[in-house]
């Protein structure tokens, strides 16, 4: 029983890892129907700012994290600039970001791949290698710190959303341009700032997963496959959808994982996914498809 | 009532690449004016309140709002202006409530205290939405959605408000208390401009009214002669059966 509870407190802080790698991915897709497909290169991105960070000033990848978002942030704002901005809510716009997003995913890929080679990297700082013992419940500090930290930068995020002027203008703008233009939104100015918030919370996700998985430059194969996995799954813009998918097939993998077979666990993640497209493609809280 | 507030010259405005729709159209609209248009089924009515709005940029003429171009102004801007239009279509956010969909009504009124006083005002003048405020702008009534959509649009006490087929859908009790509204924010010294379906309806509320076909004024009088003309009911008010 006791095993059973840490494996899921196991996939609760992996799950919020992924749940933060989502959160930008499908708050971009939500704002501007763009589903960035170099979402998981800002990811890499923020976790080689936190490795070189950590290696040559010795800087906790947790306290990394501004840093990275910073970072990842200023790069966003460049790309989109350059790259999205022209076209915004035209038509086809999701269908045309497709292959610009996988275009951009491709420059930014080969970048990385020249300057650090495809050697596998993981940053560790001291508590890498530590664990809690919470009665007979054994927790790896990495993970637990990783969960926790992934947890408020995602309460931030629905407060700010929830609460601030520009946070209901950004949900504003998700929901109709046109409306949000009727009512004095500048609604350029809300996308820019959205593509970069969702690009400094890649930054921010990248600095912590760069001590929960070992990383190199072709990695973002396999996590644009499992985030586009959980933004499906929520129902593509959705980030309440995105987060609850994140947590609850992670849960589901580390189970399977330890009780099937550890290679089987990636396979939750298509699965659902099959799955979802099959039975209810608008996802669990979509609306966008629908 | 004798100052005019916006007056388009010659404005001619279409869709992406298509033809002209709107050609060569002369309005104006004076302060405290209602001046209700009305025609056939694609007109051009509409598009003559979206070109005003910007959500259309007129391939020609220009559009004066107190003597000053707003032709290629974005759509925020020129409602920075004091100009909001209100689209057939609603424009409310449906899954933000009630309270959220006030906020982003003044969203460009940088005094947030004095946001709050005007929510607190308009909220006086419909009471139902005081109700509502933490339900979805969507889940609504018809009616309710309609005193949304007027207490955001008096947030920012506008100069000119651009109203689009304000009885669609709607019960007809519903519309009589739409057009009370429409009346009684004239009565402020707002102008509005109007587009109608239900020309009757439409014109008794009106000062003024303007006849428009194929893109183009056909002419414009007082709202009551329009009313009364015999050549308009036969065309487009659907004359009254003769006994
Ligand atoms: N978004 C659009 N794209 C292309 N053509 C449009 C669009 N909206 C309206 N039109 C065309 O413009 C003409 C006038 O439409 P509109 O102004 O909506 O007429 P109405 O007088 O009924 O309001 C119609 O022929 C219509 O087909
Ligand atoms: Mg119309």
């Amino acid at each position: 029983m006791i095993y059973i509870l840490q494996i899921i407190i196991l996939g609760l802080c992996l799950g919020l890892v992924y749940a933060l790698m989502a959160t930008g991915l499908t708050l971009i897709f939500g704002v501007m129907r763009i589903v960035n497909l170099a979402h998981p290169i800002f990811i890499l991105c923020g976790a080689y700012v936190a490795y070189w960070l950590f290696v040559l000033y010795g800087l906790d990848p947790i306290l990394a994290i501004p840093i990275a978002a910073i970072v990842c942030g200023v790069l966003g704002a460049i790309v989109y600039k350059l790259v999205f901005e022209k076209d915004a809510g035209s038509q086809k716009y999701s269908e045309m970001t497709v292959l610009l997003t996988f275009g951009t995913a491709m420059i930014l890929d080969g970048t990385l791949s020249f300057f650090f080679k495809n050697t596998q990297r993981v940053t560790s700082p001291s508590y890498a290698t530590d664990a809690f013992f919470i009665g007979d419940i054994f927790l790896p500090t990495a993970q637990l710190y990783s969960g926790l930290v992934s947890l408020s930068l995602i309460v931030a995020l629905a407060l700010f959303l929830k609460f601030s002027t520009l946070g209901v203008a950004i949900r504003a703008t998700s929901l109709s341009r046109v409306n949000a233009e009727l009512v004095g939104i500048n609604v350029k100015f809300v996308c820019l700032f959205s593509f970069i918030l969702g690009c400094a919370l890649a930054g921010c996700a990248g600095s912590l997963v760069s001590f929960v998985f070992s990383f190199f430059p072709a990695k973002h194969f396999e996590w644009i496959a499992v985030l586009m996995s959980l933004v499906v799954l929520g129902g593509m813009g959705s980030i309440l959808g995105a987060v609850t998918a994140a947590i609850l097939l992670s849960v589901l993998a580390s189970l399977v994982g330890t009780f099937l077979a550890p290679s089987w666990s990636t396979m939750v993640f298509f699965l659902a996914l099959f799955v979802i497209l099959l039975i209810r493609p608008q996802g669990m809280f979509g609306k966008y498809l629908s | 009532m004798n100052d005019v507030i916006l007056k388009l010259n010659n404005v001619t405005a279409g869709y992406q690449n298509g033809p002209d729709i709107l050609k060569s159209v002369d309005l104006t609209l004076k302060k405290g004016e209602i001046k209700c248009i009305i025609g056939p089924n694609g007109a051009g009515k509409s598009t003559i309140l979206k070109a005003i709005a910007g959500i259309l940029r007129p391939r020609n003429g220009n559009v004066l709002f107190n003597d000053r171009d707003l032709v290629g102004l974005e759509a925020y801007e020129i409602m920075r202006q004091g100009i909001c239009f209100l689209p057939q279509d609603r424009a409310l956010f449906d899954t933000l409530n009630v309270s959220e969909n006030l906020w982003m009504a003044g969203y460009t009124l940088h005094d947030k205290k004095e946001l709050k006083l005007r929510i607190e005002e308009v909220l006086t003048v419909f009471p139902i939405l005081k109700k509502r405020l933490s339900q979805y702008a969507g889940t609504m009534s018809g009616g309710e959605q309609q005193q949304l959509i007027f207490a955001r649009a008096i947030i920012l006490k506008p100069q000119i408000m651009l109203i689009d087929e304000p009885s669609l859908g709607l019960a007809p009790s519903i519309v009589e208390q739409a057009f009370k509204h429409i009346e009684e924010i004239a009565l402020t010294g707002v102008s509005i401009l109007l587009v109608e379906q239900n020309a009757r309806r439409g014109l008794s509320s009106s000062h003024t009214g303007v006849v428009m076909d194929l893109g183009q004024v056909v002419f414009e009088k007082d709202a009551k002669e329009v009313l009364n003309d015999e050549r308009i009911q036969e065309l487009y008010l659907g004359k009254r059966k003769s006994k």
